[in-house]
């Protein structure tokens, strides 16, 4: 196995490349950046805030010692890309490259750039390669859908570690008597930023208080989604999304009540339930924001809590989510897999 | 003592009979839906909310925004409360999301509506038949539309015990439903078959396309020679409990069985959120074989209290004629739940019918976020 000062060179390598892919007046910058409005569906200020934001370009030292202590080595590591919020090509590669001096990568056939543009930079890190072969004693990561997981799961053969991400969404826990105005902006970035198609984009948010309380902070939650309509606008939408977005905004108008927030929507009602994304949220009223959560605690990978008091005991009952500040949703710690769900040691296939 | 909205909603309830049975009478479509839209805007706070949001006056069909069909899976479609309830039909579900409900505060209406139509589309001039289902046995209470549907079929089309396995006729007879976890019961649709030809009557089989395929996988290509005129009723999906076959595939393979001309396997499309059903108009003694004469299989005929309209899946105006679009139904007989549904079919008006054109895409999915059907309560 390689020394740690090897596999911390990669890593470093890895940022670098990042860190220029992520400068706009670069070359290679401006051409990510020109490509990603082609494969993302995002805004070019929905792309553009998520570089800055949301790509891990300076992690800390410990963060990265972190990702080097919790990534199991392997003779090769094989890293399976799917559709994903397209900022998660970095920590994928990244937990590849920590693991092996051998990495091969089959990126998304949709949303290819980041991996490719990555590639162009340290050709020497990892292959690209429309199929992998992993073999006993290697490692897999793979992410997707749990459909497309189980599939990946059943062919692969015995000896393989195996490091599944599916899908999954955030929630946020405030308590109205300890509601500041500003959280509401929060929220809202947190929900607009890769126009909620990420599995760490809030999807619920559980407020400790009132009916009343609730849909006043579902009104101020649509106020500042609407504003961020101008500031950060959402991606283009073809008929059929647009025809989808209508049915389901009208079925949620008839179901709850409905708070405009520009290109998405604010739902409000005493039954918790998920909202189909594209900037749209649902508030909840409770008493017990654990009970709330509950049911949904196999998919909860983040929950951002707007009340301190609160979180201590979040991270107790939902281990495999993060729990961090309101407004740091999408940029969890590089110390790691993007959520706690699943074991970094990884399943071993018999 | 009543109150306004249940006067109202009576009142609406007899006009819609009246209507049905007079074919126009003193009303007309659109002053009804209208009446019923607006009495749902009175009664039902999810449909004034929809009202609302969309700005509608309820003037005209058009103007009537029609209800979602996911909102029977989000939410409570009715303008009474639950306790006046008199039954609960649940949609099938394909997917772990929650299963849809449409709550009937009366079946009356339903009972009437269905059985016109049916008798329209599956009977000759006599009206009889001995009926049977490829189903299995309605639960009590009933939670299937297409199970009560099929029970009220066999009452009023047959009526009469099936000898040698019904001493009295029940529609809950075990005789009479003929599908269970083994399989089909040939030898019940072998005893129903002798006991139409007995009788003089056709037989009429109910099923839908994954009972037909079970049929025909247990019949392992022998075949079963029903009555002259009989008729099977084929409706609904597969939705993964069979193989799939195609329409034109399992046509052909249940006429050959079954020894019946391939007109005579006739298309219902029905869905638990509306009241009323289509028919393909192939059985040319029927009623609707008379009105549409030569009336090609794959096109599916309403019955008049039912309007379906291809429209648009952004603006849900309608679209221009021969295009297709979403299928928005107003259903007269949805009288206590959303007399206006849109859904993901997609439909095209073809020869003064409709062509049924399978689901709308839905939205890609892109980036790792849940899907919503994956996930929708918890």
């Amino acid at each position: 196995m390689a020394d740690g000062s090897a596999r911390r060179a990669r890593i470093e390598r890895l940022l670098e490349a990042a860190r220029e892919l992520a400068d706009g007046e670069r070359a290679s910058g401006r051409a990510l950046r020109a490509r990603l409005l082609a494969t993302t569906a995002l805004s070019s200020a929905g792309i553009e805030r998520a570089l800055g934001h949301a790509l891990e370009t300076h992690p800390s030292e410990a963060e990265v010692q972190a990702l080097l202590a919790a990534t199991p080595e392997a003779p090769r590591a094989h890293v399976l890309l799917s559709a994903n919020v397209f900022v998660a090509a970095l920590r994928a590669i990244a937990l590849g490259v920590a693991s092996s001096k051998s990495v091969a990568v089959r990126a998304s056939r949709r949303d290819p750039a980041l991996a490719e543009a990555l590639f162009a930079l340290v050709p020497d890190l990892f292959e690209l390669t429309p199929r992998l072969t992993p073999a006993a004693g290697e490692r897999m990561w793979s992410y997707g859908s749990d459909a497309t997981l189980a599939e990946v799961r059943r062919s692969l053969p015995p000896g393989v570690w195996f490091h599944p991400h599916g899908a999954g969404f955030g929630a946020v826990v405030v308590a109205a008597a300890a509601w500041a105005p500003e959280t509401a902006r929060g929220i809202a970035l947190d929900t607009a930023l890769f126009d909620q198609q990420g599995c760490l984009s809030p999807r619920l948010v559980c407020v400790v208080g009132s009916d009343a309380q609730a849909r006043s902070i579902a009104g101020q939650l649509a106020e500042q989604l609407r504003a961020l309509d101008a500031e950060l606008p959402p991606g283009p939408k073809n008929e059929d999304e647009r025809a989808v977005a209508r049915r389901q905004r009208d079925a949620a108008a008839y179901a709850f009540e409905l708070f405009d927030a520009g290109s998405g929507w604010i739902s409000c009602s005493t039954r918790a339930v998920l909202p189909p994304g594209q900037r749209t949220l649902h508030v909840v009223p409770t008493s017990d924001a654990v009970s709330t959560l509950s049911p949904f605690t196999s998919h909860l990978t983040c929950i951002a809590s707007g009340a301190h008091a609160l979180s201590s005991e979040l991270c107790r009952r939902f281990p495999g989510a993060r729990v961090v500040a309101v407004g740091e949703m999408q940029r969890p710690p590089f110390d790691g897999p993007v959520d706690h769900r699943k074991s970094p040691k990884g399943e071993l296939i018999g | 003592m009543a109150t306004a909205w249940l006067e109202t909603s009576d009142r609406l309830h007899e006009r819609v009979q009246r209507f049905a049975e007079s074919g126009a009478g003193d009303d007309d479509f659109s002053a009804l839906a209208v009446a019923i839209a607006k009495y749902q805007a009175e009664a039902s706070e999810g449909f004034r909310r929809l009202v609302a949001a969309r700005g509608a006056s309820l003037q005209t069909l058009d103007d009537i925004p029609p209800v979602p069909s996911d909102a029977f899976r989000l939410a409570r479609v009715a303008a009474h409360p639950s306790e006046l309830d008199a039954v609960r039909f649940f949609t099938s579900g394909t997917t772990g999301a929650e299963r849809g409900t449409h709550a009937m505060r009366r079946t009356d209406t339903y009972e009437r509506l269905s059985l016109a139509m049916g008798r329209r589309s599956l009977l000759g001039p006599a009206g009889r038949a001995v009926v049977v289902a490829l189903a299995p046995a309605l639960t009590d209470p009933p939670s299937s539309s297409l199970g009560y549907m099929m029970a009220r079929f066999m009452e009023a089309f047959d009526g009469e015990p099936l000898a040698g396995a019904e001493t009295a006729f029940s529609s809950g007879s075990s005789a009479r439903w003929l599908l269970s976890e083994e399989g089909v019961n040939l030898r019940g649709l072998e005893l129903a078959s002798r006991q139409a030809s007995a009788r003089a009557l056709p037989l009429l089989l109910l099923g839908t396309a994954f009972a037909l395929v079970r049929l025909l996988d247990d019949l392992q290509g022998a075949r079963l020679a029903l009555p002259p005129g009989s008729v099977v009723m084929q409706t609904g999906g597969f939705k993964g409990r069979s193989r799939e076959v195609s329409m034109e595939e399992l046509r052909a393979g249940v006429s050959h069985a079954l020894q019946l001309a391939p007109e005579r396997v006739v298309g219902e499309y029905g869905m638990t959120e509306l009241t009323s059903q289509l028919y393909e108009g192939t059985i040319a003694e029927s009623a609707l074989g008379a009105q549409r004469p030569n009336a090609a299989p794959g096109i599916y005929f309403e019955p008049p209290w039912l309007r379906v309209t291809p429209v648009d899946g952004v603006s849900l105006r309608p679209v221009a004629e021969g295009e297709h679009g979403l299928a928005r139904f107003i259903d007269l007989g949805n009288i206590d739940s959303a007399v206006s549904v849109v859904t993901q079919d997609l439909v095209c008006r073809v020869g003064g019918g409709l062509q049924l054109l399978g689901r709308a895409p839905g939205a890609p999915p892109r980036g790792c976020s849940l899907a919503v059907e994956a996930l929708l309560n918890g």
